[in-house]
């Protein structure tokens, strides 16, 4: 029972409103990650959640209690943050044991649930240590280990890994993510790295300004981003945009495009899941690189090659298509196959259409 | 002005390696060396004097070095050295500055860490017009409130006495102490104070098991500030302390002073050996963290 | 938000009797002393406003005009002398010489020790009967001269000796540790530009400890004003009163002479020098920031 309940919360720092109606709904075990660049307010609200930061409308809700004004340790939650936070002048067991000592758990329980964690994230050959003695990939551990023994049903991590280099950072995402199918614990985790959201989650919530612009599933975001922002945040290289008109005739939708060749005017996107019926006028595409194949004949965008980027497993292909610049994932093998110029082929069933006006998903 | 001060550390330079000897370089060393018989020959002439026994010191010279060096003087300062017809020596004046020293110390510095804790750590409106407010009563000269703060004691009843006297150096030493503690806990990441929210701990827990293991160094430092600056009190000792409680510094002095018969250089000095001995021994024992603590306090009264 | 509230009503109280001393202790006292500068107080505070009657009797009084200008005297010599002696010793210092430790301490150990020991130690060393000048003349130089001491025209040049001699190690300290925060780099780039060492000295290095030689300004002032023990130790303000300075002539009037009105309007001069020396760091600091 640890469902976490976010109502409409909005918060100010003086006349800035760093949260604007935040709501969400977590449900117990889940996997949340806040996405977002920095300054989106995402940190802030894991804060507010954990009750450090004091929030000035809405509720929050944890397993079902209401706990907007309660303090944070009463909150049953654990948190592991960014800098770590270790306190520098107790051992590695001091770190992990400070809380419960501070809520007067029995010395057996203590050293029980110490080992148990210990043993967890392969640190038990630490635990005399001081933090100063440690390595950033060892007081990464310590710190999520004093977050497991409070033994909470929900657990908090502010931007963990950021401090950690490269290798270390994907060992320790593979740590977090073996955590979470150990404990089934209900897990929120800030970051504003888009491949530890999408490896990482259940849920993303991926924020702008204090909003929350889009929730749900990694798939959901990748495939049909919910707005312009999102399309363009998430994926590497992120989604070609291009200028097209919308004109819906009595069979289909109709979309006409730039440097469309082949004697066609328009593509047909009638199948197309338009949230409301398609209205005529202009339109934003969006184009994920691995959608578009290159092809020799039939309705397809052509475009001049620009240069090709071997980039091992794959290769990115970089075209001007009437005056926009389009990148297309090919197989190493057809990158180097590229002639000068080339024919897009525009997947009508994976596209996205955003209105350029108000940049969500039409 | 603490902010800029209060970190200074000299740390030493590469060990020097065969320089060649040049008139510059003779030069350079003839300077050091001269400056630093400037800097040793008024104390070594005292501590010189007190070793020489009354009629050597009639007959020779300051630097004549003593014949039959003893610390005699030194005994006699410190059990029979005259204040007026007082003559119990000056170890009357060591037990006070003691009794002084070690309840102002401790209380002024518990005080200042916590509320330096509470002004970096916790702040709420109007911490700042606080600080501000501790910064600037730092500068003030104690002759601007010496008067009023008499009366103030004398209304409840402190005045001239020990208590008195420890609350008045408590109260001085808060500025300047204060804002040393709230600059070292303002350097403290907030993520540690959030951490150990989350693990249930309060103010005062926060505190006593995280914050102050962590200040050893500035603690030194505060430490080194105060036990010097109140052992070198003259003035708050000569106005609050009363005649039963004079410290150390004012006895000296009015030992020096009174003259009953022939003048007892050796005694006197002796005396003044005496009251300089423990800052010195602080200094000696202390090492890099005194410029710290001292520069620290140099803006002080 | 009661959690909050909680938290900040901990620190709150914890700062109250702080809060509370300061106001009373310092501005309070503060504020009391600049009431009763205007005031007819005489040997018992009185509180009947007489405008400014207390300063015209200060400036009136001959041993106020000799303090006052004693300082300005003192100041000068102290912070130029102080701040000239302390930069050398930290250049001399910081050529990699030997012992530099040992040198250190030497410089720095008068700064351990209470001002009356400081004034006990020149008084004795300057002593015409029983120091220097009998030292020198007992070694064959009979017309040897040195009794500044108890010359009416020389004696606060004494209290400025002693002074730079306590104060200069602090000086050397800060500008030493200045001195090694430089970037090395800094110095190969004079080296390959053929700058002599005393040339970096003057026109690359001691330009950026700018900030500190501001800082060193202000502690010595602050000193300057404050100076009471030295003075008690090493003159008591003698002969007569010619070395006498404002720090002691308030605590004289307050303590000794029993006119509350005289020290108060003496102790808001003080007040108003601290803020002459303190206005343009605040300046310049604002001004940076």
């Amino acid at each position: 029972m640890s469902t976490i309940r976010i109502q409409n919360v909005n918060k100010f720092y003086g006349a800035l409103q760093v949260l604007k109606n935040v709501d969400l709904a977590i449900g117990s075990g889940e996997f949340t990650v806040l996405l977002g660049p920095s300054g989106c307010g995402k940190s802030t609200l894991l804060s507010a959640i954990a009750g450090l930061e004091e929030i000035q409308e809405g509720g929050i809700e944890l397993g079902g209690r209401d706990v907007t004004h309660v303090e944070p340790a009463k909150r049953d939650i654990a948190m592991v943050f960014q800098s770590y936070a270790l306190y520098p002048t107790m051992t590695v067991a001091g770190n992990m044991s400070f809380g419960l000592r501070v809520n007067r758990t029995p010395k057996a329980e203590i050293d029980q649930r110490v080992n148990w964690a210990a043993r967890l994230l392969q640190i038990e050959n630490l635990l005399d240590r001081k933090p100063s003695q440690l390595s950033g990939g060892q007081r990464q551990r310590v710190a999520i280990g004093r977050a497991l023994v409070r033994k909470t049903p929900v657990y908090l991590f502010d931007e963990p890994l950021s401090n950690l280099d490269a290798k270390l950072r994907t060992e320790m995402r593979v740590e977090i993510k073996r955590l979470h199918q150990t404990l089934g614990a209900t897990m929120i985790y800030v970051t504003h790295d888009q491949i530890e959201a999408m490896t990482l989650a259940t849920h993303i919530a991926l924020m702008r300004a204090g909003v929350v612009e889009q929730f749900g599933h990694p798939e959901d975001l990748y495939q049909r981003p919910a707005s312009l922002f999102v399309a363009g945040f998430i994926g590497s290289p992120s989604m070609n945009f291009l200028p097209g008109t919308l004109a819906p005739n009595g069979a289909g939708v109709g979309l006409e495009l730039p440097g469309l060749g082949g004697g066609q005017q328009a593509v047909d996107v009638g199948s197309y899941a338009f949230a409301a019926p398609a209205k005529a006028g202009e339109i934003t595409v969006g184009l994920r690189p691995e959608d578009i194949e290159l092809v020799n004949d039939g309705p397809a965008l052509e475009g001049k090659t620009l240069f090709v980027e071997p980039m091992g497993a794959d290769s990115l292909a970089w075209f001007d298509v009437a005056g926009h610049r389009v990148s297309v994932r090919l197989k190493a093998d057809d990158g180097k196959r590229v002639g000068e110029t080339a024919r897009l082929a525009v997947p009508t069933e994976k596209l996205s259409l955003f209105d350029p006006n108000t940049e969500n998903r039409v | 002005m603490t902010v800029a001060v209060d970190q200074v550390a000299v740390t030493s330079a590469p060990k020097p390696r065969g320089f060649q000897i040049t008139p510059g370089r003779i030069g350079l060393y003839a300077f050091l060396i001269i400056s630093a018989l400037f800097f040793l020959i008024p104390l070594l002439i005292v501590f010189n004097t007190s070793l020489k026994p009354m009629d050597e010191i009639r007959a020779g010279d300051i630097f004549d070095l003593p014949i039959d060096p003893s610390f005699a003087a030194w005994a006699e300062a410190w059990t029979s050295a005259c204040t007026g017809r007082n003559c119990e020596g000056i170890r009357v004046g060591f037990w006070n500055s003691v009794k002084i020293l070690v309840p102002s110390v401790i209380f002024s510095i518990l005080i200042a860490a916590i509320n330096g804790y509470a002004l970096a750590q916790w702040r709420f409106k109007g911490s700042e017009l606080i600080l501000g407010a501790l910064m600037l009563g730092a500068f003030i000269p104690y002759q601007v409130i010496l008067y009023p703060m008499v009366r103030i004691l004398s209304t409840v009843g402190l005045y001239g006495s020990l208590p008195g006297i420890i609350v008045v150096h408590i109260i001085f030493g808060l500025p300047v102490l204060t804002l040393i503690f709230r600059n070292f806990y303002s350097g403290i990441p907030i993520e540690l104070i959030k951490a150990a929210r989350i693990d249930g701990a309060g103010f005062f827990r926060i505190f006593f098991s995280i914050m102050l293991p962590m200040s050893t160094n500035i603690l030194i430092v505060a430490l080194i500030l105060q036990v010097t600056g109140i052992w070198n009190d003259y003035l708050l000792g000569l106005i609050f302390a009363g005649r039963e409680n004079l410290p150390m510094t004012v006895q000296l002095n009015n030992i020096v002073g009174s003259v009953t018969g022939e003048r007892t250089f050796n005694v006197d000095m002796a005396a003044t050996m005496l009251t300089a001995l423990p800052p010195l021994i602080v200094y000696f024992l202390s090492g890099r963290y005194f410029v710290r603590g001292i520069t620290a306090g140099a803006v002080k009264g | 938000m009661v959690g909050a509230l909680g938290r900040n009503l901990t620190s709150k109280a914890v700062l109250t009797p702080t809060i509370i001393a300061m106001t009373v202790c310092f501005y309070g006292c503060m504020a009391w002393t600049i009431y009763v500068s205007f005031t007819r107080s005489g040997m018992l505070p009185n509180y009947d406003l007489v405008g400014l009657a207390q300063y015209d009797r200060l400036w009136g009084d001959n041993r106020w005009h000799v303090s006052f200008a004693n300082m300005f005297i003192f100041g000068v010599l102290f912070i130029t002398g102080a701040l000239a002696l302390g930069t050398l010793l930290a250049v001399l210092i910081d050529t990699k010489v030997r012992m530099e430790g040992a040198f250190r301490t030497i410089f720095l150990y008068p700064l351990s020790m209470s001002f009356i020991v400081t004034g006990l130690a020149w008084r004795w060393f300057l002593d015409p009967t029983d120091g220097l000048q009998s030292f020198v003349r007992s070694l064959g130089w009979e017309t040897f001269e040195f009794d500044w001491l108890v010359d009416r025209d020389m004696a606060i040049y004494t209290i400025v000796i002693a002074a730079i001699w306590q104060g200069s190690g602090l000086i050397m300290a800060i500008m030493l540790a200045g001195l090694r925060s430089i970037d090395r780099d800094v110095w190969k780039a004079t080296k390959m530009d053929g700058i002599p060492t005393w040339r970096a000295y003057v026109s690359v290095i001691l330009p950026q400890l700018q900030p500190l030689v501001i800082t060193c300004v202000v502690l010595l002032a602050i000193t300057v004003v404050k100076s009471f023990d030295l003075v008690v130790a090493l003159t008591n303000g003698g002969p007569g009163f010619a070395s006498d300075l404002p720090a002691k002539f308030v605590v004289d009037a307050a303590f000794e002479r029993a006119n509350i009105g005289q020290a108060s309007a003496a102790a808001v001069m003080m007040l108003m020098a601290v803020i002459a020396a303190l206005a343009p760091y605040f300046y310049l600091v604002r001004r940076r920031s």
